[in-house]
């Protein structure tokens, strides 16, 4: 009698054990997992990854030889946009009038990157390179106008020999974005390129002169237009107008609470001849190409160019605004 | 009845012992956990929700198949606020979860047709594949998001799967185990014990002992 009293609560508590386990084994697994609603985080990061930009980068490259080939503006897609396009475009227009074979793009290496930080479009970044056999480097900034649009490539700035860039944030951190309207600086982005148009039209007569350092771009630029009005003095007159274009400025801060900006001007050079004045010769074979064969004009010459300028801006009262590299293109021309 | 309560206890220890074995063996957690969605054919893309790339490990497989082997197949992991920037209201279906049966769950959302991600540039990686692509994903710190789509519009594969990996389990085996086998010797040296001491010529020994005064 004790012995079978014995196994009752043995065999009892074996098997509530066992069940109780079983039970809590079972209760583990629920069916399904599901993740919990989350608000997404819109704080502003690096508007691209290093991978992401050698992505787009190759996919720019591709669309250069592809362009170059195929010789239309379609051949160019979506990844080669605003002043870069223009200038390309007027270039195969040249080469086509002159029967010249189009140069092919040169392959541009790629030392660093200049990644803004943003949550918004428009978004652009900077690759700083040097392209194959070429000692100069270049700054390739390129834009991606919407969430639904892929980064092209707009402006190619060359820089020159001597220029070095500010300090900026490595490209995983990224650099503050800087508005356009900006104070802290030596000016805002948007005065900095309206200055130096004022600049580049009025030469040292511009009220802005003294808030620029001088540079190899400007030299050229006035000097070119002093030399033009030698040449043709007393039979044309010839103006020549700088004004700031409708995209950007783009701008980011420096390590030293400055900024790098990148701003785009739009120059018309008017050749006018004088009532009575002999014809002009379009010296430049690839101008009168432009113009359309028009290697001659009796009235005026007119030529619009872009021209996208990288400054770099420093504090307030902490020196003069440096121009650290320039692309410039004729982008139409017309003879009559 | 002290004997019956050491019995008991290890009894229970063996059953301990049983649950532990089956936690480590049969109930074992899965090293990788593996879910899918099939027949896609006329749904929007597909998307992840914030969180599913990470739900079932640190390391994530994601592939995706085209029912055509010549259509260009595209998964983008992107920051979850620039992916919904391209999504915008567009339609698409959105990857909430898994089943343990291994099916992904799913949310139909938004109206109107997407664009073809190819033609953006929100991801952070990015892979494309003729006929199907596959792409592996790490943990990583912030919010992430996936598009898969085949052909030429934001239209969706045929078929996504989605494998989880190297998830660290916490067991309770080793605590059902060890607390058994206390329970098994603890019981066993109990009944060994009161079986010794019922044994007649130990209840001689102690007659003795308690006849002769000494101590009990």
């Amino acid at each position: 009698m004790r012995r079978r009293m014995a196994r009752v609560p043995v065999a009892a508590a074996l098997t509530l054990s066992l069940a109780a386990s079983l039970a809590g084994l079972a209760a583990c697994g629920t069916g399904e997992q599901r993740v919990a609603a989350t608000t997404t985080d819109a704080t502003a990061h690096p508007v691209v990854a290093l991978g992401q930009a050698r992505t787009i980068l190759d996919s720019v490259d591709a669309s250069l030889v592809q362009g170059a080939q195929v010789g239309t503006a379609a051949g160019f897609g979506a990844r080669v946009i605003g002043p870069f396009r223009e200038i390309t475009l007027a270039r195969q227009k040249e080469d086509a009038a002159r029967k010249v074979r189009p140069v092919a793009p040169s392959a541009v290496d790629r030392v660093r990157l200049l990644v803004p930080i943003s949550s918004s479009w428009p978004r652009f970044f900077v690759a700083v390179g040097s392209p194959s056999g070429q000692a100069t480097y270049v700054l390739r900034l390129l834009q991606s106008p919407s969430p639904r649009s892929p980064y092209g490539l707009w402006a190619e700035l060359t820089m020159p020999p001597a220029a070095t860039l500010p300090e900026i944030a490595a490209a995983t951190q990224g650099a503050a974005l800087v508005a356009p309207d900006a104070t802290g600086l030596m000016a805002s982005p948007r005065e900095v390129v309206a200055h130096y148009a004022d600049l580049l039209t009025r030469g040292d007569a511009s009220t802005w002169a003294k808030q620029f350092g001088r540079n190899t771009y400007t030299d050229q630029v006035l000097s070119t237009v002093a030399t033009d009005r030698k040449h043709v003095a007393g039979v044309a007159e010839i103006t020549s107008q700088h004004k700031p274009g409708t995209e950007g400025p783009f701008a980011i801060r420096t390590a030293d609470g400055g900024a790098l900006v990148i701003g785009e001007l739009r120059q018309e050079y008017m050749v006018k001849v004088k009532k009575g004045g002999r014809s002009v010769n379009v010296g430049d074979a690839k101008l009168a190409a432009l113009a359309g064969g028009k290697a001659r004009f009796s009235s005026y010459f007119r030529r619009n160019a872009v021209e996208v300028i990288a400054f770099y801006v420093p504090p307030a009262g902490q020196g003069t605004i440096t121009v650290v590299a320039a692309e410039k293109g004729d982008v139409s021309a017309v003879a009559k | 009845m002290p004997r019956f309560a050491a019995a008991g206890f290890a009894a229970l220890g063996l059953a301990l012992v049983g649950v532990g074995a089956l936690q480590a063996t049969v109930f074992a957690p899965q090293e990788t956990v593996r879910s899918s969605l099939r027949d896609l054919s006329r749904q929007p893309a597909v998307t992840t929700a914030i969180g599913v790339l990470e739900m079932g490990g640190p390391r994530v497989k994601v592939t995706a198949e085209s029912a055509d082997p010549a259509a260009t197949v595209f998964l983008g992991i992107g920051r979850a606020a620039d992916v919904e920037a391209y999504l915008g209201q567009s339609e698409r279906l959105d990857v909430v979860g898994y089943t343990d049966e291994g099916e992904l769950l799913t949310q139909s959302r938004g109206a109107g047709a997407l664009p073809a991600p190819s033609t953006a540039d929100v991801w952070t990686v990015s892979v494309r594949g003729r006929g199907s692509a596959s792409l592996v994903w790490p943990r990583t710190a912030g919010q992430w998001r996936l598009v898969a789509s085949a052909g030429t519009t934001g239209q969706a594969p045929s078929a996504v799967t989605v494998t989880w990996s190297g998830r660290e389990h916490t067991s309770s085996a080793p605590t059902f185990i060890a607390l058994g086998v206390l329970l098994i010797v603890g019981g066993g040296v109990t009944l060994a014990m009161l079986w010794s001491r019922g044994r007649p010529g130990a209840h001689v020994y102690v007659e003795e002992y308690e006849d002769e005064g000494v101590r009990v």
